[in-house]
């Protein structure tokens, strides 16, 4: 999976957790940039992508969730 | 080896020069352990918050965090400026109106930043992260943002005069920069022994900070236009990389400006003198570029750099401090080894320093490789990394510079100072190691709140951190003390 990353405000980290809240890629969302990662998922389950670049008071609230599901359940 | 007496003119401008010199030293030093002290106890009450011990409103906690970034990387800065003046100025003739008018500028663009966090809000972080200061969705206003850039202004203008003055000082004495840095010996294989470290050390820090401090005053003033102009844009990406350049140069020039307290202090305490050699010199001429080509490891996660560029950022991380850490801490060890090296307390402290700042350089080195880097960025191993340098490397050089330069008649029950001195070496490591484990597990940097299964580490860092503030805040404490019974009974004469 290629991961196509940007920020329209500020820059801001896309760190992406297992489920056992471990980082397994990184990279960052800068405006006017567009950066790329990939990510092999082996995996299926709950991760999720918090924002590891100081990017103002909400920073520590910028969590989103990404469900991976086997093949056969899309 | 020329004394500062040889330099300045008559006996009564001697005189003069010598009281107004100790006084210099005092008022850096003695502003520094002050504001060291508050700006611990400002990251020890984040780290509380973070344990979940006491509640913090993130507004509040992100405001403390600018102020402790901008407070420890300005006073490490004073600091380094302070020590590097006193061991210079015995060897340069250096301008007392130029050290006091950074001192000036410092304390007035500390008013500046403190009514910026404090009044106006403003809680971008030190690193005033283009275009942060300008989209705070509300937070802070535009002129609070401004107060801050102006601020840090007004600090660089400061230190580029002092570099400037250090800077005319040694080309009138040695002919240029590149013959205080020992380029000309390096080149024609003629090594004089007696050239002073501190030369070497003052010149490299000049040049490198001088360029790095100016990089850092234009994308401020481009910042201040964006913040009045919001037409005046920059690309993101450009300020990112003078921001690094800037904030990695002038965080480095604050280590080697204290270093030349090893240079001079340790041969007093081995009774032996620090030969300059060409692996010295060499190692400090390949420092002067590495420090300013390393910068592109804070960017390892911006594909959009150029990759060779990137490439550069990690194979100098790894080569970038370690030629003068070697010289340095290989220099000590032979000074020190056999030489019947006086144990004493401020000797002990720059024994300290010497493995603070080899150790150090592992989580540097590990954190700015490519592969790693991935992970790690942005995690709390990278404070754990600055963190371990200044606190195990910096602060004990500074420590020792004090306690040596201000030593008197009031010293340290010799007991209670062993015992200052291992609390404060063990609990700075734990506090370190719990930044650096919590990285290893992952846990982000600059997060306002934690997570539950964070906690463990936040608490191990808290404890260690109460500590480390307890025995910095005793040994600020006795420093004063020195310095205040120093001034009252034996002037200049207490400063070595």
């Amino acid at each position: 999976m290629e991961f196509v990353v940007t920020s329209e405000d500020v820059t801001h980290g896309f760190a992406l957790y297992d489920s056992d809240r471990r980082i397994v890629a990184q990279i960052q969302a800068m405006p006017g940039f567009v950066n790329r990662v990939r990510h092999h998922f082996t995996e299926p389950g709950k991760y999720e992508v918090l924002c590891l670049e100081y990017c103002g008071l909400a920073h520590h609230a910028m969590v989103a969730e990404i469900n991976v599901a086997p093949k056969d359940q899309k | 080896m020329t004394s500062i007496a040889q330099v300045v003119g008559t006996p009564a401008e001697r005189t003069s020069t010598r009281d107004s010199s100790a006084l210099t030293v005092k008022v850096y030093l003695l502003t520094s352990v002050v504001v060291i002290v508050v700006m611990m106890l400002a990251g020890l009450l984040m780290r509380t918050a973070q344990a979940g011990w006491i509640e913090l409103a993130p507004d509040l906690f992100y405001q403390v965090m600018t102020a402790h970034g901008a407070g420890m990387v300005g006073i490490a800065a004073l600091a380094g400026a302070g020590v590097m003046w006193h061991f210079l100025h015995r060897y340069v003739q250096l301008s007392s109106f130029i050290i006091w008018l950074n001192y000036a500028l410092f304390m007035l663009g500390v008013v500046f930043i403190l009514g910026a966090i404090f009044v106006g809000g403003y809680a971008g972080g030190w690193t005033f992260l283009w275009p942060l200061p300008a989209q705070s969705m509300g937070q802070w206003s535009a002129h609070a943002a401004a107060a801050f850039v102006v601020g840090l202004i007004l600090i660089g203008v400061g230190f580029l005069a002092f570099y400037f003055d250090a800077a005319i000082g040694i080309k009138r004495r040695y002919g240029s920069l590149m013959q205080g840095l020992g380029i000309d010996q390096l080149l024609t294989g003629r090594v004089d022994p007696n050239h002073p470290p501190t030369v070497v050390a003052s010149s490299m820090v000049i040049i490198i900070n001088t360029l790095g401090t100016l990089v850092g005053a234009v994308v401020l003033i481009v910042t201040l236009c964006n913040l009045y102009f919001p037409e005046l844009r920059i690309s993101a990406l450009v300020a990112k990389n003078m921001i690094y350049f800037f904030g990695h140069v002038f965080i480095n020039a604050t280590i080697y400006m204290s270093v030349t307290a090893v240079y001079e202090l340790l041969p007093q305490y081995a009774g032996r003198p620090w030969k300059v050699s060409r692996p010295f010199l060499a190692a400090w001429a390949c420092v002067t570029l590495f420090v300013m080509a390393v910068y592109p490891h804070h960017l390892l996660l911006d594909t959009v750099m150029p990759r060779w560029l990137l490439a550069v950022g990690q194979v100098v991380s790894y080569l970038s401090g370690i030629p003068v850490l070697l010289v340095t801490a290989y220099g000590a060890l032979v000074l020190v080894y056999r030489s019947g090296f006086q144990w004493a307390a401020a000797s002990r402290w720059l024994v300290l320093s010497m493995f603070g700042w080899s150790a150090g350089v592992i989580p540097a080195i590990v954190d700015g490789t490519i592969h790693i880097n991935k992970v790690m960025h942005n995690t709390m191993w990278v404070p754990g990394h600055f963190h371990f340098y200044l606190l195990l490397g910096l602060l004990p050089m500074l420590i020792g510079f004090c306690l040596h330069v201000f030593r008197g008649r009031l010293d340290f029950n010799e007991a209670l100072e062993r015992a200052v001195f291992w609390a404060y070496a063990a609990s700075s490591v734990a506090f370190s190691l719990a930044f650096l484990v919590g990285g290893w597990a992952s846990v982000p940097r600059r997060w306002a709140q934690h997570l539950a299964e964070w906690q463990t580490y936040d608490r191990a860092g808290t404890v260690a951190a109460l500590v480390v503030v307890l025995a910095t805040a005793a040994l600020a404490a006795g420093i004063g003390r020195r310095i205040a019974a120093g001034a009252r009974q034996d002037g200049y004469r207490n400063v070595a």
